[in-house]
């Protein structure tokens, strides 16, 4: 071997013995990340969580499939004699007004988004359930037929609460986006939220990200429990006493 | 020589190679996760979880309806269901006067000399809706606001001097009866610090509230 080729075989040995010791470094690096506390604490976590999503996916198909059941028993029961006829025709009006059956048809839909530029979860439409409020309201006042918070319909029953992070309508916790859906004249809603100084204005002051979208067809979910009275009780033939 | 030159070519195909592999090994690196990254995904997992609870809850229901239905074959039997299911439901539209115990609360504008000239003392329709908020947050069963059935589509609205609700133009005293449970809906709209307590004493509006054995609240007023 002449001396030149020697020099060679020197620098080239140092670049494999730089390049080995680079790429151990990266997988021994790499692997000390994966091994984190912290790390290892989101990813269980982002399982459990997407775990937890296909139950509740499981759950919905199951209650699609009970509803179906029960709506094919209920028929055949019905075709049976008139009065269970005319008693199905009953049940299946006040399911309505109690806000037991899925409803369609035109109305809006308000999308509320927390601030871009402010910081983090500072200002969140979370600490203003009482915007929510005030917004249902101006929707009733305007003739709104039936109105669903994040997939929650309202009922005589459903209040809104302030629950850490969150905000609980029938039981169910929701969180920031809010989308409320409204079912009724969009001519009169639109205009009713937009009014100067009204909800909609407020809002936006508060630098929410708010847009109303009007839809030919929208579909507001049904309340899925009936309740149970434990304290009021349904009077047959009303006296007029005190009142 | 020649063995040389092949010893070299060896060598430098080796060189490659790791280099190649160098430049390939992807190093997925993880975004820094943060301690809000990490409250999220708490969060969200602990309101999906509180869901399941409710879908438990709801699939159990459906369930027994389910088999009821399918073991009454009996078509006397399924009469008597769907009249109870009936009755029941209508009560749950409101569409039935009931009673039971409860709470009252009567409101009114202060008379005090003071206040006179300002907007204390002074109840407006975002007081009352928040109250309403306050009593079906307690288990109020049953709603009215001056004997006026409230539902879920009801309005109360800021007439000027009055207050209409569903349209029905309603002056001070408003009186609002509530069905429920009426040591619950006291404690919590009076004794702690709801809504009614800042109306009170910061607002100065005149409010009367009595827990009461038997109320009674007349059905609603708007069909569809």
């Amino acid at each position: 071997m002449n001396k030149k080729t020697s020099i060679i075989l020197l620098i080239i040995s140092i670049v494999i013995g730089i390049v080995i010791g680079i790429q151990i470094r990266t997988i021994s690096k790499n692997q000390s990340i994966k091994t984190d506390e912290g790390v290892l604490r989101a990813r269980e976590l982002a399982l459990e969580l997407k775990k937890a999503t296909e139950e509740r996916e499981r759950q919905k198909e199951e209650i699609e499939k009970l509803n179906n059941a029960i709506q094919q028993y209920e028929k055949e029961h019905m075709d049976t004699d008139d009065t269970t006829k005319f008693l199905y025709s009953e049940l299946e009006y006040y399911r309505k007004l109690a806000c037991l059956t899925e409803v369609e048809g035109k109305g809006i839909i308000i999308n509320i988004n927390d601030s871009i530029e402010s910081e983090r979860k500072i200002s969140s439409i979370v600490d203003n359930p009482e915007i929510i409020l005030r917004i249902v309201s101006v929707l009733n006042s305007s003739g709104a037929e039936a109105i669903s918070i994040n997939e929650q319909r309202m009922s005589s029953y459903s209040g809104i609460e302030r629950a850490g992070n969150f905000l609980e309508i029938n039981g169910v916790s929701i969180t920031s986006p809010i989308t409320i859906k409204a079912m009724g004249d969009k001519d009169t809603m639109i205009p009713a939220l937009n009014i100067k100084t009204g909800v909609i204005d407020s809002l936006r002051n508060y630098h929410f990200d708010v847009v109303i979208s009007e839809h030919d067809s929208i579909v507001i979910e049904k309340i899925d429990i009936i309740n149970d009275f434990k304290y009021a009780e349904s009077i047959k033939k009303w006296k007029a006493i005190n009142l | 020589m020649k063995s040389n030159k092949f010893i070299i070519l060896i060598v430098v195909v080796i060189t490659g190679i790791l280099i190649g592999n160098v430049l390939k090994t992807k190093i997925d690196y993880e975004e820094p996760i943060n301690i809000y990254e990490i409250k999220d995904i708490n969060s969200e997992l602990r309101m999906i979880k509180g869901q399941l609870d409710v879908n438990e809850d709801i699939i159990a229901e459906l369930e027994n309806k389910a088999y009821k239905l399918k073991s009454n074959a009996d078509r006397e039997e399924y009469k008597k269901n769907l009249e109870h299911d009936l009755e029941k439901i209508k009560q749950m539209s409101s569409s039935t006067d009931v009673k039971g115990e409860g709470i009252i609360i009567k409101m009114s504008d202060s008379n005090d000399e003071i206040l006179k000239n300002t907007n204390f003392g002074i109840v407006h329709d975002i007081d009352i809706i928040n109250i309403l908020n306050e009593l079906r947050l307690y288990g109020a069963e049953a709603i009215s606001v001056n004997d006026v059935r409230i539902v879920e589509t009801s309005t109360i609205k800021c007439g000027g001097p009055v207050v209409r609700i569903d349209n029905i133009p309603k002056a001070v005293p408003f009186v609002i009866k509530a069905i429920g449970n009426k040591e619950k809906l006291f404690a919590g709209l009076y004794e702690t610090n709801g809504y009614l307590r800042i109306l009170k004493d910061v607002y100065k509006v005149e409010i009367e509230v009595e827990a009461k054995d038997e109320i009674f609240i007349p059905k609603r007023v708007s069909w569809c």
